[in-house]
Order: C-alpha cells, then structure tokens, then sequence
C-alpha cells in the first residue's frame, strides 16, 4: 500500500477511536487517548452550550449526561459546527422523546439557521 | 512566499467577550482572529474592522485546514482564508501543523500528526497547495498534545525545520504547547533552542492547568511561569516579530487580564535585557 494510503487509513482510525467512546488503538497509550477523547466531547459540549446557552439551561442536569451519550453514538461530520452539533442533538432527543417541551420552537429556528449557512 | 516579516509587537486572540478589553488597550501591535468564526455567514465583527482602522494589524489564523490530512486539503477553505487575508490587509496568515479530520468524521480539534517522512511529504504538499492560493505568508503552529504517535522517525526540531526549509513557510511557535508537550510527553524545553527561531513569524503564549499528572493547554487559566520563562528564554535569544496571549474561556476581569499581558511584555524585555548585556 502507497504510504499515503496508509497514513490515511492511521489518521481515520484514531479519529474514529477518540470519537467512539471506547479510545483504544494499537501502539498508543491508552490513558491518554482516553483522556484526549474525554477532552474532545467537552469542548464540543461547551461549543454548543456557548452557542446555545438555551439547550443547556433546559436541560438543566442532565444536559452533560445526555449530550456525551449522544456525542459518542453521532460523531461530528466535516463542516458541522456547534449550530448544527445543537440541532442534531435535539433531533436525537426527540427521536427518543426527551426534547423538552420549551425546545421545540428553538429546534425549528436551529434547522433554518443551518440553511442559512450558520455553523 | 516568506517576505520580510513585519514586527508585530505585542498581541491577543481576539474573541468577543473581551472586545471592550482589547479596544481600550492602546499598545497591541496585532490581534489574531478565528478565521472560521468570521468568515462565511457570521462575517468580520465590526469592532475588529475598527481595530484595522487605527492600525493595529488582523492576522488570520485557521483551525480547519487540516494541513497533516493524507488527503488533499479542501481549496474552499484555503480561498475563504485568502479572502479574509484580503479583506484585512493582513501581513500573514497562519495555520496548524495538524490535522482534524479523517474517515469523514471532524475530529473538533487539533490532532497531532506522526513525525514520520511519510507525514512530512503529506504536510510539504499540503502546505505548498495553500500557499499557491494565499495573497500573504503562511505561518504554521506546533501543536500541544496529550499523547505521541508510536514509532516517530524524525525529532521535533528536525521536523519543523524540514517542513519550513521545503516550504519556505514561517513558524508559529507556540510556547505554551512546547511547555506542555514537555510536561506530557518528556520532551525538554531546551530542546526549544534546537528549533528553528530564526524562521519565527510570532509567538502565542497561554495559560493551563495540571489535573491528574497531565497537562492541558486550556487556554483559560493564567499564563504559568514556566511559559513564561520560555518567553524570556526566547527573547534573551533572538529578536522576535510578536507575542500575543490567547484566551479562550474564563475571561477574567479587565485587571487580570492587563497583568496577564503585562507579565508576557516583562518577560520579554528580561530577555532583550539579558541579550544586550551580552552583546555588550
């Protein structure tokens, strides 16, 4: 196989295994791959909480719960920013009946901004 | 590509919650702005238009472009990049040595790459490819990490060297990351003075926190010292175009982050200090 080819394939593997939750690859350390993985839903966590400070606040307790169980099982797409992170989860909610009732309207207005080319 | 590099002065990552900060501080040389925050739909904030205005230089600074990517880069983001440059009359534009996605998934932050010839070849071509596109000099960062690919074939400095001696691009260091890559992966701090400084565009400078034995590059505690004695370290070597503080999160009051960039000025007229003392 070229070397790029390859390298290709070793750069997708670790993305895949930091986003899947489980963080383990081959030749790296453990910890820190876990570590790192942990960090990278975080940070998306807090995008989406700065960007839509309302999803947080309705959720209350269980948003950091329901967001990483939602992270881990939907990884982030290229050109996806924290908008259209925001949209997805609620849609992920409400296929699962847990969009709170106040979400509703504001689920709509994510879907038209993302239209509208917010990221 | 690399012209003269413009002395820049001293610096901050602009971000909206502390704009009414930034605006009153009258010594910045430069803010760097988030490329992707103000291009496409969200567009140029009026107070960094503003800040042009009165002189103070706008560098573009990229987190997308996935220069590390074994596939090719994508020329729209490399355009949108080249407009911003434009628009701001920007004296250079920068980027990371990293990539941020692979498989089709956005990895949401900056990876770091393997350093291996394979890799070197990946980002030479990469880099060459954005650079047939930008108006300006492209400067890229060394990126922090929290764990190190298996099996590296070449040495961080040697590594950077090779990528900006085939692409003539200009270095971004960023101490903070050379501070934790050496807490969190043993590499040492001297082996700062084996990089290539002479190729320096600017410096960031940050703040983080230790949890658990490791370190982490958040942007959103106080500069530590240590960081800071690369600063001095650095300046007592060379003259260097730029400093500049990034914060991202925590902001803290107007005070503190006076003290924060006051305490970065210090460290490099230490530095400049140690240097002339030496000439003489």
């Amino acid at each position: 196989m070229p070397s790029e080819a390859r390298l290709a394939e070793e750069q997708a593997a670790l993305v895949a295994a930091l986003a899947d939750g489980q963080a383990s690859l081959p030749g790296f350390d453990a910890t820190r791959l876990r570590a790192m993985s942990v960090l990278l839903r975080a940070k998306r966590r807090r995008a989406v909480a700065r960007r839509c400070p309302g999803v947080a606040h309705a959720l209350g307790e269980s948003f950091a719960a329901s967001f990483d169980e939602y992270a881990i099982g939907m990884p982030l797409r290229p050109g996806q920013g924290p908008m259209g992170d925001a949209g997805h989860f609620l849609q992920w909610l409400r296929d699962r009946g847990r969009l709170p009732r106040e979400l509703r309207l504001f689920a709509l207005k994510l879907r038209v901004l993302a239209r509208m080319g917010f990221r | 590509m690399s012209g003269p590099i413009p002395p820049l002065g001293l610096g901050i990552g602009w971000r909206p919650e502390i704009a009414r900060f930034i605006e009153t501080r009258a010594d910045l040389g430069f803010v760097e702005v988030i490329a992707e925050n103000v291009s496409g739909a969200a567009g140029i904030p009026p107070a960094v238009l503003q800040l042009r205005e009165r002189g103070v230089h706008v560098v573009p600074h990229g987190v997308s472009l996935s220069l590390g990517s074994a596939d090719a880069i994508d020329r729209g983001r490399v355009r949108q990049l080249a407009d911003l440059a434009r628009t701001l009359d920007a004296p250079l534009v920068s980027e990371h040595i990293a990539f941020v996605r692979g498989g089709g998934i956005e990895a949401g932050h900056l990876l770091p790459v393997p350093r291996t010839r394979a890799q070197l070849r990946v980002l030479v071509r990469n880099i060459r490819a954005a650079q047939a596109l930008l108006p300006v000099p492209l400067a890229v960062e060394n990126v922090a990490a929290l764990f190190d690919w298996p099996n590296p074939e070449i040495t961080e400095a040697d590594f950077l060297r090779d990528i900006l001696d085939e692409t003539g691009a200009l270095l971004l260091l960023d101490l903070a990351n050379v501070h934790a890559n050496a807490r969190n992966l043993g590499s040492h701090a001297a082996e700062t003075e084996a990089l290539p400084l002479e190729r320096i565009a600017y410096v960031h400078v940050a703040g983080g926190e230790e949890r658990d034995g490791v370190y982490y590059d958040t942007h959103a505690h106080r500069t530590p010292p240590q960081v800071l004695e690369l600063v001095e370290m650095l300046s007592s070597r060379r003259e260097t175009p730029g400093f500049m503080l990034e914060r991202d999160d925590h902001f803290p009051s107007d005070a503190e982050m006076e003290e924060e960039l006051d305490a970065i000025v210090r460290a490099v007229e230490r530095g400049r200090a140690m240097r002339f003392a030496r000439a003489v």
